[in-house]
């Protein structure tokens, strides 16, 4: 049995049987204690599609632990589960569950076909308020619950007496009153309230459209129960799971009876827990867990705060580890029942519990509007149907309100100037080029009508429709042509904002492999090149792009966004410019007017086809120019020499005004030639040694620790980072030894 | 004094021996007012016949040493007396003073990789595997070819 016993504690220390015998560690477990095996995940607390590692990360399992869904145990004659090893659900990097499922741990080390889970080493995990919150793979307690507009009550419940029941008291009274003469702590309950959707008091029926717009079914609320069947409530657990170290008690569905309380008392647990009294506005959607017993062993608690008794001296602790607790379910809380009808998340007696990075609970929360407007959670919780841009299911809390479009915000050229801006489909671009080189001759002078053409130039991609732009005649000067085109009142960002999807770089190895040198990340924009990324910005974070183009200058840039902001740029040119303009087309016009009749529908085809061509940019380079591409794709080979003088005559200005992509060649050429007209990542990575056995290199090396401590507080092989010995009692030869063996390595 | 004599199965680097330790005999010391090296003692030891002390490899002596060694040499001469060369085990012998010790660990063999940089471990470095994640854009329409600006005076 391997256990990481920074995290769970040491099992002769710190673990607790199963048997009511928790003084024996290896108790067998009886066969009708099975169920308290069980450590929730029913009610889609375990999220669905969720990569196993996040989700299993409190549960300490490793390469020699199993998950194991309760439902595929078979319970033998010889005392042993047997699992079904098809149905294993082992730790690695995409393992992922289809469904919610009750499940137990196990740790053990087992074959690849099949083991058996020996009951004995199936336990509950110990106090979870000992893991480190550095623990590897950040082992810390998660919540995901990503419904909106929920928030819990929490419920004390304790006893005068260890062993006297307890009573259940929500935690404004218990805090105030009853610490004092309930000091034994037995069970947190937690109640959970849906907000009512609108402002028209409390309705019964508001409240159940509440609940159907959430569509528990279909989001692992499978067990999902309406709280107050048959006038009691049912337990709905619908976060079972959350809290995977509360034994959960299997004997079905609980519900915090009212019975043996005083009149006063009943009356405030039945508005509490069912919600039925008109004077609660909130209605209580179920109860959804308590620590699991009813009947709770005199000592067998989890917490520091259960089965001790508070005291004056220890009571500010005490309630501080509650709300700590309370804060790492991740749901806003309210401490008075009272009061929790009033609910609002402006009030600075609604607490929201605050997220890491990683948006896992932190056990810390805040309290003023202040504060609880710069967590992530806020706007969450604060708007029912708006998108916002955190959502817990991804784990990816933005540290503040943000909108991706202050980054970059959208300027505009006024018209300022009197110019015209048209935009032109690929239709009427042929259009347009037909008409101005075959009627121009008739009105004006060529040369006059020319120097009026100011651009003409072709994008990569689509320019985002301006909100005032209508379809008219093209005019020029004083020629109104008859082709129409979309004009444009200004350039709305000077072109196109268009966005990529979004993606999550995959982390790999999940360790510092995952950084230079062993993993190098790069960025392929379209006609800007390849630029390094840093992997630690960019690996298990979400990436999305956004593309600008500039329609008066021909430069393109790329915007690289990571979680929804802005972190790296890139530029290049991207236009083809159609050689219409000013006087290069008018010279160029005198020298080849007999031939411009026959060549402009060549010209519109041939730029059509660069552009339809994901590599036109680079095309254009073997071509010489962009000039010379459209001339061959469009003219054929026989023409072109015919015409070879005045076109490179042309093409040398347009080269100067389009530069090649600058391209940085990463990897191998294969994966460069195939070039896109989308951006790409690509992940370098360093691979691992074939057939490598981690177990072997850690007992004979070890992994890189740097942690301080006691020696003691160490296992295994373990080499020690300059150890001061001095105050050792030896003789100064058998110092120079020990020396010698904790900086090359001791066995612990 | 008295000597406890053990075979011993672990490693020197093991900083607790003693789940390795199997003890075979003990004895006393003959020679135990002559001057030694504390570090590297010479000994002569009363011999009771016990045939697995001689299988042994590591000692306990008690006080006034109370120190663990290492049996460098061991031989039985005529007079039924054994011949130990000993080497302190230094480890073994402050044990708890050492746990005690507030360290630095560089390295842990049940600390996983984490992303603590690693420069001793072991890469393949000659190859890198390639991946490709694509950013289409998601606005562009089906069909869609190329657009074309057009600005006129």
């Amino acid at each position: 049995m391997q256990i990481n016993e920074e995290i769970w504690g040491k099992p002769d220390k710190d673990w607790q049987s199963v048997e009511t015998d928790y003084n024996a560690i290896d108790a067998k477990i009886p066969a009708s204690d099975r169920q308290t095996l069980q450590l929730g995940f029913t009610n889609g607390a375990f999220p669905l599609n969720s990569p196993m590692d996040w989700s299993i990360a409190p549960w300490g399992i490793n390469a020699k632990s199993a998950i194991i869904p309760s439902y595929i145990w078979d319970w033998t004659e010889n005392g042993e589960y047997k699992c079904n090893s098809q149905r294993i659900h082992r730790y690695d990097d995409t393992l992922r569950v289809a469904d919610s499922i009750p499940f137990i741990l196990c740790f053990s080390d087992f074959p690849e076909s099949e083991f058996y889970a020996l009951r004995n080493l199936s336990r509950y995990t110990p106090d979870v308020t000992t893991v480190p919150s550095q623990a590897p793979f950040k082992n810390r307690i998660i919540c995901d619950f990503n419904y909106q507009k929920l928030f819990i009550v929490p419920f004390i419940g304790a006893s005068s007496t260890l062993s006297e029941d307890e009573r259940f008291y929500d935690a404004a009274s218990y805090f105030d009153t009853y610490h004092t003469t309930k000091p034994f702590i037995k069970q947190i309950a937690y109640i959970l309230y849906a907000w009512r959707e609108s402002s028209q008091g409390w309705d019964h029926n508001a409240g159940l459209n509440l609940i159907k717009d959430f569509q528990p079914d279909n989001l692992g609320f499978s067990n999902f129960w309406f709280p107050y069947e048959n006038g009691h409530i049912v337990k709905g657990n619908p976060l079972h799971g959350f809290y995977p170290f509360f034994p959960y008690s299997g004997w079905g569905a609980q519900y915090i009876s009212t019975q043996g309380l005083a009149t006063s008392e009943q009356e405030a647990m039945t508005r509490a827990t069912a919600g039925v009294d008109s004077g609660i506005n909130t209605r209580v959607v179920a109860e959804w867990f308590d620590n699991g017993r009813t009947q709770v062993a005199s000592a067998n608690y989890f917490y520091d705060f259960f089965g001790k008794e508070v005291t004056a001296e220890n009571w500010e602790e005490v309630r501080q580890n509650l709300l700590k607790e309370f804060a790492y379910i991740g749901l806003p809380f309210w401490l008075s029942v009272e009061t929790a009808h009033y609910f609002s998340l402006q009030s600075e007696d609604a607490y929201l519990p605050k997220f890491d990075s990683d948006g896992i609970t932190t056990g810390e929360y805040v309290t003023s509007i202040t504060d609880k407007i710069k967590e992530p959670n806020y706007t969450w919780e604060n708007n029912l149907h708006e998108v916002t841009n955190y959502d817990p299911s991804k784990r990816i809390p933005k540290n503040e309100k943000y909108d991706v479009n202050d980054e970059v915000s959208k300027f505009g050229i006024p018209n300022y100037l009197g110019l015209r801006m048209y935009r032109l489909t690929t239709t009427t671009f042929s259009e347009f080029l037909t008409e101005f080189t075959t009627e121009s001759e008739t009105t004006e002078t060529f040369e006059d009508i020319v120097k009026r053409v100011l651009t003409l130039r072709s994008m990569p991609y689509p320019f985002l429709s301006d909100a005032g732009e209508k379809s008219e005649r093209i005019k020029i000067g004083s020629w109104e042509m008859t082709t129409q085109a979309y004009r444009m009142n200004y350039a709305p960002n000077s072109g196109a904002n268009l966005e990529t999807i979004t993606t999550r770089i995959p982390r790999y190895y999940d360790d510092f492999r995952d950084d230079t040198p062993y993993t190098n990340i790069s960025l392929y924009c379209p006609f800007c090149g390849t630029m390094e990324l840093d992997p630690t910005i960019y690996l298990g974070h979400e990436v999305h792009l956004r593309v600008a183009q500039n329609i008066f200058t021909g430069e393109i840039m790329w915007y690289i966004f990571v979680d929804g902001h802005l972190h790296d740029t890139m530029n290049g040119m991207a236009n083809v410019d159609v050689p219409l303009s000013g006087e290069n087309w008018g010279t160029y016009a005198q020298l080849q007017m007999m031939l411009k009749s026959n060549r402009v529908e060549n010209i519109a085809t041939g730029v059509n086809a660069v552009l339809g061509n994901i590599a036109g940019a680079t095309i254009s380079g073997s071509f010489g120019n962009t000039w010379g591409v459209i001339t061959q794709a469009g003219m054929g080979v026989a023409n072109l020499g015919k015409y070879a003088v005045a076109d490179h005559a042309i093409s040398e200005q347009i080269s100067k005004s389009h530069p090649s992509p600058t391209l940085i060649q990463k990897g191998t050429s294969s994966l460069m030639a195939n070039m896109e007209m989308s951006p790409a990542i690509y992940i370098y990575r360093t691979q691992t040694i074939p057939d490598w056995n981690f177990q072997s290199y850690g007992h004979t090396h070890g992994f890189a620790c740097y942690k301080s401590g006691k020696l003691s507080d160490f296992k295994g092989f373990t080499v020690v980072d300059k150890p001061d010995i001095t105050g050792l009692s030896c003789s100064e030869e058998e110092k120079e030894i020990i020396y010698q063996y904790l900086v090359t390595g001791v066995r612990l | 004094m008295v000597l406890t004599f053990y075979v011993n199965t672990a490693s020197k680097e093991t900083l607790d021996k003693t789940e390795y330790l199997t003890q075979v005999g003990s004895s006393r010391t003959f020679n135990e007012f002559l001057e030694v090296d504390i570090d590297k003692p010479t000994f002569c030891a009363a011999y009771d016949g016990n045939a697995q002390i001689l299988t042994s490899n590591y000692l306990h002596i008690g006080a006034p040493f109370n120190k663990y060694y290492y049996i460098t040499s061991l031989s039985l001469d005529t007079a039924r007396r054994l011949n130990l060369e000993l080497e302190v085990d230094a480890l073994m012998s402050n044990k708890d003073e050492i746990l005690n010790l507030d360290v630095i660990v560089r390295r842990n063999e049940f600390t996983e990789p984490n992303y603590m940089f690693d420069d001793e471990f072991p890469i393949n470095s000659d190859r890198k595997d390639i991946s490709k994640i694509s950013f289409p854009l998601s606005e562009i329409p089906s069909g869609y070819y190329s657009e074309h600006i057009l600005v006129t005076m």
